[in-house]
């Protein structure tokens, strides 16, 4: 990526026509889930090739579930490898938590109970796939509902995580004001404890408050300002990375996600302007 | 954490039994709904993990069998997801893939008699195959030219496609009418190369008979038609005609690419 501020949106295909136009929304880069690419020829195999000769590529995986009791699926790696190296990607994040158990994949984020014990299996796994794929992790904080048999909070658990498998971290701010919503703690003292000096990428989506003391992380509406609020607090504490616009389902008019996009760049070069120079 | 313990874990660096009780009881609590019997913060949003697994999983099998959808009375297919779900431990990484496990679940397990729909396991197999050809990985095409003659030289198929047997005519007609047809149907599906999309050709014995023959990409037509005679007891000017339109349609619909060039040339 050329410059310090680099504001990205996630490919949908739903989006398709969009992203290849480039008239009504511009983002600096793009991001894939390799899961829903890996293998993939025809038509959107095509898609794939001519979008990247668009955009900066940065991917974003769902199933390497890194958090899981389970082996990890090195046949699917060794395809992931292939894939990330094929499309020039340049950063590969994954979730902080587990997606299969009892040899059986749920494709959604369970969350990984923050134990002692959990720390070094995980982290053992992160430097595992690093190891094999040639780069670092980006590992993402996710959203949770409820802990699970919880023995530390989740900011010694993901610290630890981050020191022991020296990988870097992807800082989820939606998924922070979400987490510290659900479980009744402060956003910003959260913030305070993640080692922000290894914050590689930062995600930015919005959310649904499906009861009055709970969200639920949806990626389907737009970022609130309070998410704005912690967003804006939070890079004046690190140095400039890529910032990515999560956006699922629910589209809204495209430039209404420009306009997101826009006012996410304008709050970057607010702050990282002024005390980085920008490349 | 003390170094101590850092160090100590770090050369253990094993999961916990118990641990990883906890993380299967809360997977097989999202498949079954049986409440895991570990301790949660918040017990009251467990439901929320549930449903959102199940969305996922049903939200994916509705996209990719929208006509089985269709043709299923609503509780009984998300019954039949549930079951799924429940039963059959979902081994693909990649979700998009998911609904040809759901298939394999439901032909194996005779969801077709028990749902009474003796069409299911066809109907899905068909829309699974569209879903196959259209994604399937890009295949370089044998080296051919466009010119060249139809029974002297070998012929280079479209090698982006399935060859496959229906008990039931889906692909053909709506899956009430296609019950009352149960019979033999052999069909091709291809990705046709200009627009990608997927093209379905319904096909008779004698031309499948032709199509797997030029799979091979050894024989020429007249070899072909050498095989068919000494097989079939067919009139030999009458089986040319027959074949010649065929494969000029063929040409026309682009399973037939053009024909080979030897190695060398």
């Amino acid at each position: 990526m050329k410059s310090n501020i680099n504001i990205g949106l996630g490919f949908r295909r739903d989006l398709t026509e969009e992203f290849m136009s480039q008239k009504t929304i511009k983002p600096g880069f793009i991001e894939f889930a390799p899961e829903n690419w890996i293998d993939m020829g025809g038509y959107w195999g095509k898609v794939l090739r001519e979008i990247e000769t668009k955009y900066p590529v940065t991917c974003h995986g769902l199933s390497l579930s890194l958090g899981s009791p389970e082996e990890l699926d090195w046949e699917f790696i060794k395809k992931l490898k292939i894939f990330l190296d094929e499309h020039h990607v340049e950063i590969y994040s994954e979730h902080l938590s587990y997606t299969k158990a009892s040899n059986a994949h749920l494709y959604d984020l369970l969350p990984i109970p923050f134990r002692e014990d959990a720390i070094h299996h995980v982290s053992k796994r992160i430097k595992q796939v690093q190891d094999y794929l040639q780069r670092k992790i980006a590992i993402e904080n996710v959203s949770y509902y409820t802990s699970v048999a919880a023995e530390m909070d989740e900011a010694t658990f993901i610290n630890s995580i981050v020191e022991e498998a020296d990988c870097n971290l992807l800082l989820d701010i939606n998924n922070v004001y979400v987490n510290a919503f659900n479980h009744n703690y402060d956003p910003k003292n959260f913030i305070k404890k993640l080692p922000l000096d290894k914050v590689a990428y930062i995600h930015m989506a919005g959310h649904e408050r499906v009861a009055p003391d709970l969200i639920i992380d949806t990626h389907g509406e737009a970022i609130i300002d309070p998410v704005y609020e912690l967003f804006e607090w939070t890079i004046q504490r690190m140095k400039p990375v890529p910032v990515l616009l999560e956006r699922d389902f629910n589209f809204p008019e495209i430039t209404e996600l420009q306009s997101e996009l826009t006012q996410l760049e304008s709050i970057c070069k607010r702050h990282w302007e002024v005390h980085y120079e920008i490349k | 954490m003390s170094q101590f313990a850092k160090d100590i874990g770090r050369f253990i660096m094993k999961l916990s039994k118990e641990t990883e009780a906890i993380q299967n009881s809360l997977a097989l609590y999202c498949r079954s709904g049986v409440e895991p019997p570990i301790p949660v913060s918040r017990p009251e949003n467990l439901p929320h993990y549930r449903r959102l697994v199940f969305n996922i999983v049903l939200n994916t099998m509705q996209q990719a069998f929208p006509i089985a959808y269709k043709n299923i009375p609503a509780d009984e297919w998300k019954d039949l997801v549930h079951n799924f779900f429940l039963k059959h431990d979902s081994q693909t990484p990649q979700v998009w893939k998911l609904p040809f496990e759901f298939y394999q679940f439901v032909s194996q397990n005779n969801y077709s008699e028990r749902l009474k729909k003796p069409f299911l396991d066809d109907l899905l197999f068909f829309e699974w195959i569209e879903i196959e050809v259209h994604t399937m990985p890009d295949i370089k095409a044998t080296k051919h030219k466009t010119k060249g003659n139809l029974f002297t030289d070998v012929l280079v198929l479209n090698p982006e496609f399935k060859l496959f047997k229906l008990n039931y005519p889906v692909h053909i007609h709506p899956p009430d009418k296609a019950l009352e047809l149960h019979g033999d149907y052999f069909v091709i599906a291809y990705r046709h190369p200009n627009d990608l999309n997927v093209r379905f050709l319904n096909l008779s014995i004698l031309h499948t008979f032709i199509i797997e023959k030029l799979i091979e990409e050894e024989y020429t037509l007249n070899q072909i038609v050498d095989d068919m005679l000494s097989l079939f007891n067919i009139n030999k000017n009458e089986l040319i005609t027959n074949i010649s339109t065929f494969l000029n349609d063929l040409f026309n619909q682009k399973l037939i690419l053009g024909y080979k060039i030897s190695p060398g040339l």
